[in-house]
């Protein structure tokens, strides 16, 4: 330290703080390149994003100009490869749709109550074990579960397709029954006076059962009596999908739950509320903007999503009889992009290339639009404080 | 002040420091001399701290925060453009309220303001390491383990390691907010030992909260109230016969 | 409502939360029992000796004498078996031709059947295919084959409301009355003694070069194409996402501009990965010419793409996690801010970025849309280090779907599928299970 010795000797030190004009220059320079260049490699996501939507857009064009919009979004004949081409891609939007529905249905309520359960009910060991399967079911790479559901699952439903939608059909309703039997003789027997009332209530209980008894029968006959033509078609996609969705449903919405504050919480409870009615009617209120992104991004995963419809989905262009028949068949704009790239690749310049761009943009709309919904609600709920 | 065979190194004139719209140092005078050790005292969120900091400029660290008036140590004035902030901070080292070393081993957490002022030489940072530990009376506890995490100090080692590590710079100023509040009193002590130690080596400033300590350690006492400087004067006036009733008032209220 | 009822509630709302939980216990179970199981056989398996003759010819291992011996005596088994088939030929050319036409063809299925389960006949013509050379290489696939040489496969359609049912009728009945009727006989209780399988430990599955389109051998180019690919976007992510890190967490404010910054890295989080795929194709390869065609260097750039908005957000957290005494203390030495975040800050984020790092890299080793068409072929040889600038490759997620889906004989490399998906899902896993356990130790560090 060759200062070290001056500065003891030294004792004027206030003249040596203040740097030269060309040191000066010369850092602010510098430090002016750095800034920049900092701001243009953190801009790298910025840049991407706009390249991409370029691209897309760019090769996208050229089929609405060749091909026009209305046979693309009206008709559902899709021959790309015939000698007189028809890209209708109405059946494969309406596949893409159609799975995303089902998924939906599957993974949001399953979803929406495991987080409540990890939020509020589980005590905080169990967490510690739920918390890494929910890991693992997002770690695993997408086309093992395209594996699963072409090699393991399809045969399953191929085979025993019935018995299984039946098995599962008495799961779900048998205690959704009894809940609502309940509920509705419960309800019903406060109309009366207090010495009819249990009578009343006995009543109402036996009337339920058995209509209840009655409609879950005939579903259950009609459901175990199906027979499913191919394993690979959109209920199969649907599921699995649902399974994939899982994670992100779970982990945005409890974190969104757990952003409720203990107060309250402790508020409801010390009315009297039971942590079901605490949970539904505050917690839940509270956190909806969350849950609703939550959702948002479900829906986006499951949309978004390649290999499992790709594998699992059975892949016919056709739109199901009727339209939310999940045991038939559909085909997704992700699967048509994947499927049908390796033939119209050397092509380039195409209507078969191009069309697939055109696909690739309204997926792309899609995702932008609805991580732009999700970020708003989020947003404004984070600003008016709920 | 008038410090025969002093001079004043720290002089600030009509001084404040805002943040944003929130003056937390008001338009304080005050002259600190060279050498000696300067308490601050007040209660809490009058502006010690911020006017501590004013003076290694860390304040710049807090993107609201602006300063007003002139602050000048050594007669330079702190608070204009092309002060090397380097520089000042290499003559200004400081002491923060919760031991802050890094997780790095006990001989990287000293050598590295030596490293950033350019010694490169291994020999000669093993000679500055080792002096300032023994300035710092951690020599003999530590010399067996340079190389361990410094994370594995006791609290008041830790504080001690990170006076040696201001120390290594070889600044003329130390400041220290509140070094020894976060310590069990047995560190406490070996601090207040230590500052004892190196009065006249440094020019001390001294935020603390306890009195005794203040009355223990320092030479002169500064009495800050809402951001306003009340009172400075010589340690043991202030204590017994404080010019100003806030003064008097404060200090009895906490003394004993 | 009574409070009866509402309690009633509550344990039932409770139940069913439970019921979610234990829902997605079981999908995991589920989707991971068959892949361990059946994956595991792909490394563990009883192999015949069959399996021992390809691997010594094919890959130059074992004990050449142990497996003549072993050879001698399970042709010596075998004997049995053609000599009943030497019989029935001499039957046929004897017998007028109605008999000739009645079995011809049953026959020649039953000999093509049989030289599958067993392999050709010593003195047959040599075969060019290496998948036409041996008998069943594995035990199980072999008892799979025995059974398809004992039954024959129909279907039945006399309940014409239904689809029709698969029925098995026994082979032996299509030669009731001949020579082979014996046949099936000696198969079924000598198969074993024919065969010779033996427990073997295959763990080079991990490291070997498939053989005649994954028929044998086993999976190296596949997995160092992913261990390249996911690598490979690491080195452009993790610079470009560490950066934009630090830019967020130590230079940014709140301005205009960093929130359409964010808003930019939540959208490109969202793109899906399929969108990447063809802007790796239009971007790339076609406009930018990185690679002539497909390559990893053009797969990796895609992918890289892909995992930069986690990187960027866990590392920012990670940066926002180091305690502000750090900073203060380095600034208070005289450290620029430069210095500061280079020697201090990242050092001590550097846990958390690693273990955003570890998980992107699984993400990215198990992708598979973006890779189709910039990096993925099905079929190809171990690439070296600066091949990669140019030649596309095989990658265990595209192979997995490729073999399973395009492969020309699907069922029987399914020990393959699974050994690809169960060494994908393991490496996947063992890297997540690594993040956590690194996780564990930053937040037990941090607590005290
Ligand atoms: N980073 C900051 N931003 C805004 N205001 C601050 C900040 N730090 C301190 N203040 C305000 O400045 C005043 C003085 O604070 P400080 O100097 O920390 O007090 P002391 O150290 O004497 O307790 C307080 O009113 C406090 O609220
Ligand atoms: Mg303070």
């Amino acid at each position: 330290m060759a200062e070290a010795k001056t500065d003891k000797d030294d004792k004027v030190i206030g003249s040596r703080l203040m740097m030269g004009a060309r040191e000066r220059r010369f850092r602010s320079i510098g430090s002016r390149i750095g800034h920049s260049t900092l701001i243009l490699i953190a801009s790298s996501s910025l840049i991407a994003l706009l390249f991409i939507f370029y691209f897309i857009i760019k090769d996208a064009f050229p089929f609405f100009r060749l091909e026009g919009f209305r046979e693309f979004l009206g008709s559902s004949r899709w021959y790309p490869s015939r000698e007189e081409a028809e890209f209708g891609a109405l059946a494969i939007f309406i596949g893409s749709g159609l799975v995303t529905l089902g998924a939906i249905l599957f993974s949001v309520p399953v979803g929406v109550l495991a987080s409540l359960c990890l939020s509020d009910i589980l005590p905080f060991s169990l967490r510690q074990v739920v918390k890494p399967v929910i890991e693992m079911l997002a770690a695993i790479p997408s086309v093992v579960y395209g594996f699963f559901a072409l090699v393991v699952f399809a045969p399953m439903l191929q085979e025993k397709g019935g018995s299984l939608l039946s098995a599962a059909a008495l799961v779900v309703l048998i205690p959704l029954a009894a809940i609502l039997v309940i509920v509705t003789s419960d309800l019903l027997s406060g109309m009366f006076t207090r010495n009819v009332r249990k009578i009343s209530r006995v009543a109402a209980g036996l009337a339920g059962s058995a209509v209840s008894f009655y409609f879950i029968s005939r579903i259950y006959v009609f459901l175990n009596g199906l027979e499913i033509a191919s394993g690979t078609n959109a209920l199969n996609a649907s599921v699995i999908l649902g399974i994939m969705a899982l994670p992100t449903i779970v982990s945005v919405s409890e974190d969104a739950l757990n952003a409720v504050g203990r107060d309250l919480r402790e508020g409801s409870y010390a009315l009297g509320a039971t942590r079901a009615e605490t949970l539904v009617k505050v917690v839940v209120p509270a956190a909806k903007s969350g849950i609703t992104a939550a959702v948002i991004l479900g829906v986006m995963r499951a949309i978004g999503e390649t290999m499992v419809v790709w594998m699992a989905s059975g892949n016919a262009a056709r739109i199901p009889k009727p339209w939310f028949n999940l045991l038939e068949p559909v085909r997704t704009l992700t699967a048509t992009i994947a499927g049908d790239m390796g033939e119209a690749d050397h092509v380039t310049g195409s209507a078969r290339y191009h069309v697939l761009f055109a696909m690739a943009l309204g997926l792309l709309l899609f995702a932008f639009i609805s991580n732009f919904v999700s970020e708003m609600i989020v947003r404004k709920s984070r600003r008016s404080g709920s | 002040m008038d410090f025969p065979g002093k001079k004043d190194l720290l002089k600030a004139e009509s001084f404040s420091v805002f943040y944003g719209d929130n003056e937390a140092v008001r338009k304080v005078d005050i002259e600190i001399p060279e050498g000696l050790v300067t308490a601050i005292i007040g209660p809490s969120g009058c502006g010690k701290s911020t006017f501590l900091r004013a003076v290694n400029r860390m304040n710049d660290l807090i993107p609201s925060c602006r300063a007003g008036g002139s602050l000048r140590l050594d007669g330079q004035e702190l608070y204009t453009q092309g002060l090397d902030v380097v520089m000042l901070r290499k003559q200004v080292g400081m002491v923060f309220q919760k031991p802050n070393p890094f997780p790095k081993s006990i001989f990287d957490n000293i050598a590295f303001g030596p490293r950033i002022h350019g010694v490169r030489d291994r020999s000669k940072l093993a000679g500055l390491v080792e002096k300032s530990l023994q300035q710092a009376a951690l020599w003999d506890e530590v010399k067996d383990r340079l190389g361990d995490n410094a994370m594995g100090l006791s609290g008041g080692q830790q504080q001690r390691l990170c006076l040696a590590r201001a120390i290594a710079v070889n600044p003329k100023i130390l400041l220290m907010d509140e070094p020894a509040s976060a310590l069990d009193p047995r560190s406490t002590s070996k601090i207040e030992d230590l500052i004892e130690e190196l009065k006249g080596k440094y020019t001390i400033l001294i935020v603390t909260h306890n009195m005794q300590q203040a009355a223990r350690v320092s030479d002169l006492t500064a009495f800050f109230y809402e951001g306003d400087l009340i009172e400075f004067g010589e340690t043991s006036q202030i204590f017994t016969k404080p010019g100003e009733k806030q003064t008097e008032d404060y200090i009895t209220g906490r003394f004993g | 409502m009574e409070v009866g009822t509402r309690k009633l509630l509550d344990r039932s709302f409770t139940s069913v939360g439970f019921f979610a939980i234990i829902l997605m216990g079981m999908a995991l179970l589920i989707l991971l029992q068959p892949i361990i199981v059946r994956g595991l056989k792909a490394f563990i398996f009883r192999g015949t000796v069959e399996y021992r003759e390809m691997s010594l010819e094919q890959f130059g291992r074992g004990n050449a004498e142990a497996l003549a011996r072993d050879l001698d005596e399970a042709l010596e088994a075998r004997k049995p078996v053609y000599d009943i088939l030497d019989s029935f030929e001499e039957e046929m050319k004897e017998s007028g031709p109605e008999f000739r036409r009645q079995y011809r063809s049953d026959f020649s299925e039953l000999k093509g059947l049989i030289t599958e389960l067993l392999g050709p006949r010593e003195g047959a013509k040599e075969k060019a295919l290496i998948r036409k050379k041996y008998g069943q290489t594995r035990y199980d696939r072999a008892l799979i084959k025995l059974h398809q040489v004992l039954f024959v496969e129909g279907y039945d359609y006399s309940d014409t409301s239904g689809m029709g049912k698969s029925i098995e009728t026994p082979r032996a009945e299509l030669f009731a009355g001949t020579t082979i009727e014996r046949l099936f006989g000696v198969l079924e209780s000598d198969i074993e003694k024919m065969l010779k399988p033996k427990m073997t430990l295959y763990w080079r599955f991990l490291f070997d070069e498939s053989k005649d389109a994954h028929f044998f051998g086993g999976i190296w180019p596949e997995m160092l194409g992913t261990l390249y690919l996911s690598i490979g976007s690491m080195i452009f992510a993790i610079p470009l996402g560490i950066i934009t890190a630090i830019y967020l967490a130590e230079y940014a404010g709140h301005g205009k501009f960093v929130s359409l910054l964010r808003t930019c890295i939540s959208s490109l989080a969202g793109v899906p990965s399929i969108v990447f795929g063809l802007f790796g194709l239009a971007f790339f390869i076609n406009t930018m010419h990185v690679s002539s065609s497909k390559s990893v260097l053009a797969g990796s750039m895609t992918l890289a793409l892909l995992v930069l908005p986690t990187i960027i957000r866990a590392s920012e957290e990670a940066i926002l996690a180091v305690p502000r005494g750090y900073r203060e203390a380095s600034m208070s030495l005289g450290a620029g801010k430069w210095f500061t975040i280079a020697r201090v800050i990242l050092p001590a984020a550097l846990p958390g970025i690693l273990t955003s790092t570890i998980i992107s890299l699984g993400r990215a080793a198990g992708e598979t849309a973006p890779i189709i068409f910039t990096a993925a072929v099905s079929v190809g040889k171990p690439l070296g280090l600066f091949e990669t600038l140019s030649q596309p490759t095989p990658a265990l997620p595209w192979n997995i779907y490729n073999l399973a889906t395009e492969h020309e004989a699907v069922d029987e490399i399914r020990h393959v599928q699974y050994g690809m998906v169960f060494t994908l899902v393991a490496m996947v896993l063992l890297l997540n299970l690594t993040a956590i356990l690194l996780r564990a130790r930053i937040t037990k560090k941090l607590r005290g």
